[in-house]
């Protein structure tokens, strides 16, 4: 079963996604732990805005990369706290540009947008395309916690979207800063364009990561029960039409033939979907673990799942 | 002499004409970047806009232009007037 851990040995961002509840956080916190005694720097980072990773580690992580054991840290994205910093840096920018009455309409404007849909999602796809910024990513691996499944594939899916309404708007600016050059009054050199274009670059960048297989991976974990494996599926074929392909999964809490008992019960019905689950994702790697006797809690714990994986 | 006259004829006209199409590119430059700002601000609006986190950061760039836009936008009379104008009613 050591598998996944050892053909996953070469990407440099892993993700783990999946059904709420199945044991994404267990399965990635025990991926990156086992890395980092493996002797690779590694980072976990959490995107899922109700965050676990300090309660499995028994630490308290914040919105601050901080150390966890030897050459393992964590970071739990905090949203807002990336769009006061982004907010901050517009208003820095604002200064001496602009009239006071102006101004107070930017405040407005700015009070709006936070409050906007999608907000938070795109205050943690910056921090997360921060991370995996080459030049500044000092670790050989980055293990990513993600939210459940529709959550993280909007965010995944993002850089797809944004990038046409930025082609859009930079058409059309160019368009009227065209036209209005010919009257000679217009300027060159526009700003607005430039930081469009800007923009537009860092989610290039990211789709470029993102379906980069050879450095980025994603899996899936779930548990052999009927909704589960039907909403991985799902997501699965969501994400190769974004050009997003996974590469594991995770099948979590198996009931083991010796439970006996009142498991035994669960244990037939979990043969289907188990079953189900091997031949639908055949084309994966898969790795199983089994329903432990003990809750998984701490390094000691996650090293005892780590050893399936 | 002919050459010299149709040549003359072409500047003036051209001196003649310069400011009304002057004017009709204007209001083409005008109308395309408030297609533009529908685009980045629609939220101000009503309508959702994906994008409106990202619209923050041209801000301080854009404030000159946003008061008039969003005046504009909102009053109806003044959105048909503009386009009436443009085709010279």
């Amino acid at each position: 079963m050591e598998e996944l851990a050892e053909k996953l040995k070469s990407r440099s961002f892993v993700f783990f996604g999946g059904k709420g509840g199945t044991g994404k956080t267990t399965c990635a916190a025990a991926f990156a732990l086992r890395a980092s005694r493996d002797g690779r720097k590694t980072l976990i980072a959490s995107t899922d805005p109700a965050h676990s990773l300090s309660d499995i580690f028994g630490v308290a992580i914040g919105p601050k990369e901080r150390p966890i054991s030897h050459g393992l840290y964590g970071i739990e994205i905090d949203p807002e706290e990336e769009a006061k910093k982004y907010i901050t840096r517009v208003k820095e920018q604002m200064q001496g540009v602009v009239s006071s009455v102006i101004i107070q309409e930017i405040e407005r404007q700015i009070d709006a947008a936070y409050l906007s849909p999608g907000s938070e999602e795109a205050a943690t796809f910056d921090k997360f395309v921060e991370l995996m910024d080459e030049a500044g990513n000092p670790y050989d691996l980055i293990v990513f916690d993600t939210a459940p499944t529709g959550h993280t594939l909007r965010l995944l899916t993002l850089p797809e979207i944004l990038g046409a309404w930025m082609d859009s708007l930079i058409a059309r600016r160019s368009r009227a800063v065209k036209l209005l050059r010919m009257t000679s009054s217009g300027s060159r050199d526009d700003p607005i364009i430039k930081v469009l274009e800007k923009r537009k670059a860092s989610f290039e960048k990211a789709r470029a990561i993102l379906t980069d297989r050879s450095i980025t991976s994603f899996v899936f974990v779930i548990n052999a029960e009927k909704l589960p494996v039907a909403e991985t599926a799902k997501a699965l074929s969501l994400l190769r039409k974004y050009g997003i392909a996974a590469d594991g999964i995770v099948i979590n809490k198996v009931i083991p033939p010796e439970a006996g008992g009142l498991l035994e019960k669960r244990r037939a019905i979990q043969e289907k979907y188990l079953a189900e689950a091997r031949t639908k994702f055949s084309y994966l790697w898969i790795a199983e673990i089994p329903l432990l006797d003990s809750d998984v809690d701490g390094i000691e714990g996650l090293l005892r799942v780590a050893a399936f994986l | 002499m002919k050459k010299t006259i149709s040549f003359l004829k072409d500047v003036f006209s051209a001196i003649l004409k310069a400011p009304a199409e002057n004017a009709i590119t204007r209001k083409e430059a005008f109308d395309a970047n408030d297609n533009f700002f529908l685009l980045l601000y629609g939220d101000l609006l009503g309508i959702p806009n994906p994008i409106s986190y990202y619209a923050l950061e041209l801000l301080p760039y854009l404030a000159p232009e946003i008061e008039g836009w969003e005046r504009r936008i909102q009053n109806r009379a003044s959105v048909i007037e503009e386009k009436a104008a443009q085709f010279n009613f």
